[in-house]
């Protein structure tokens, strides 16, 4: 596979694979880092991804397991007695929406509310309400089996609907 | 759509039985003009991740990492020369394993257990893992070679990292004698050594089931946990998980096994879980945890 091909082949995805690392890593820097890593090890196994269906889904998958390898190497890190500590990156690091989306208040509170989810639910919610796969690839992208993510998308989308109407109800 | 009919997909859509086309119709309904007062807090949210969609572009060069002009000199062997491909993966695996169990060891540093100098038990890994390689590689040129050959090493090899993983993890009745560091990396290996053989499972299940229950360290125990997980086919999984969640009493070890169990749908946990969450001193976020859990089994 000469450069090009490999370009042509990989690179529709780039956009997909940058919004799954940032919200998994909340971090846009550690994202751009992620993603550049995905596609090295892309480039290295260049010669098998003919024999991929989907090298957009493959790549996903990577992404998720490189991302949810960074997750844990920081909680060993960072856990205290009770070992429930959140990931916590450097505040210059951190992912600001105020600066992307648009000044609205219940915009930045519903991202604030996603980021508190917990990863798996945070990840299928992206997977599916924001980049719409359907459950076929979110099952070959994540191994989950299909109830498993029917039940984690349904707590994901209580949760964030709950957590939301408190605010609300505070205004 | 009218109220009754967009109210029916709401409920479907939260209980995450809604289809792809089900969903557009929702975002369509949700989209317009007119969104009826009651619906404003289900359309923020659907604008939200309309929104977040739009916004999120990649501006690096995704490519920056890559050295094409390197690589293009020699390209990786295709298909056809398979031995070559099978033995260059291997050795990958070997490397990855060995970086990944050198940079977990130089994490742990600060383990209050562990005796001995820092780079005596870099050393140490590094023999184990250089150890480990050999056998890897020796075992991929035998299983290459021939069939018989190959069974009879491929079951040493596994009787051997069985062996180093019982070292590394079984309590001697003294203090643990490898660090937080080398038995995570045990653990981890663990995972690798599956073959499908039934004897050699069995032993690595023991090892991690004693590893779960009786480790000093909380994520040597939660990785053991997942490492389980693993080989959750194996009869007796599911009752070392309801087992464990009754002796821990560490959070995250009782939430992690709580998702498992779940995830295994295993129903004869539930008597369990609602022993702990009668039991005042469990923690708020583990109670959450429980109460979910049971919901989820008793679906």
């Amino acid at each position: 596979m000469t450069k090009e091909e490999f370009k042509t082949c990989v690179l529709p995805a780039k956009g997909k694979l940058f919004r799954l690392a940032v919200i998994l890593l909340n971090s846009r820097p550690e994202a751009e880092d992620a993603v550049q890593d995905v596609y090295l090890k892309l480039w290295n196994m260049r010669s098998k991804l003919a024999q991929y269906t989907s090298v957009e889904a493959l790549a996903v998958t990577m992404t998720k397991n490189l991302c949810i390898d960074k997750l844990r190497s920081y909680r060993h890190r960072n856990q205290n007695a009770n070992g429930l500590e959140k990931v916590t990156l450097s505040s210059s690091d951190r992912y600001d929406p105020a600066q992307q989306l648009e000044r609205n208040e219940s915009m930045l509170q519903l991202h604030e509310i996603i980021n508190r989810l917990p990863e798996q639910q945070r990840m299928v919610l992206h997977l599916r309400d924001i980049e719409h796969y359907s459950y076929d690839e979110i099952e070959s992208m994540t191994n989950m089996t299909r109830n498993n993510i029917r039940v984690t998308l349904s707590r994901a989308r209580k949760g964030v609907r709950e957590e939301y109407i408190k605010t609300y109800n505070h205004e | 759509m009218n109220k009754k009919e967009a109210n029916k997909l709401i409920s479907t859509y939260y209980a995450g039985a809604t289809t792809c086309q089900e969903e557009e119709q929702l975002r369509t309904f949700f989209s317009s003009k007119n969104v009826p007062d009651e619906f404003q807090k289900h359309a923020d949210q659907f604008r939200y991740y309309d929104e977040v969609r739009n916004v999120e572009h990649y501006q690096c060069d995704p490519f920056a990492k890559i050295d094409f002009e390197k690589d293009a000199a020699v390209p990786p062997f295709e298909g056809g020369v398979s031995g070559m491909a099978e033995k260059e993966s291997k050795f990958d695996e070997a490397e990855t394993t060995i970086a990944t169990a050198e940079n977990i060891s130089s994490r742990v540093m600060f383990d209050p257990l562990n005796n001995k100098p820092g780079n005596k038990l870099t050393w140490l890994l590094r023999i184990a893992a250089g150890f480990l390689l050999l056998l890897a590689g020796f075992a991929a040129g035998q299983f290459l070679e021939t069939e018989d050959y190959a069974s009879t090493q491929q079951v040493a090899q596994l009787e051997q990292e069985v062996q180093q993983m019982k070292r590394a993890l079984m309590n001697t009745g003294r203090h643990q004698q490898a660090s937080a560091g080398e038995r995570l990396s045990a653990v981890n290996l663990s995972t690798r050594i599956a073959a499908g053989d039934e004897t050699s499972d069995q032993q690595v299940t023991d090892i991690l089931i004693h590893t779960m229950n009786t480790d000093e360290n909380v994520n040597v125990r939660s990785a053991a946990a997942e490492a389980l997980f693993q080989f959750r086919k194996e009869v007796g999984i599911k009752v070392a998980f309801i087992n464990g969640l009754s002796k821990q009493d560490d959070p995250l070890m009782q939430i992690t096994l709580i998702d498992m169990l779940v995830e295994l749908e295993a129903t004869n946990a539930i008597s369990e879980m609602e022993k702990m969450l009668a039991n005042n001193d469990t923690n708020e976020l583990v109670r959450r945890e429980l109460e979910a859990g049971i919901a989820e089994l008793n679906v």
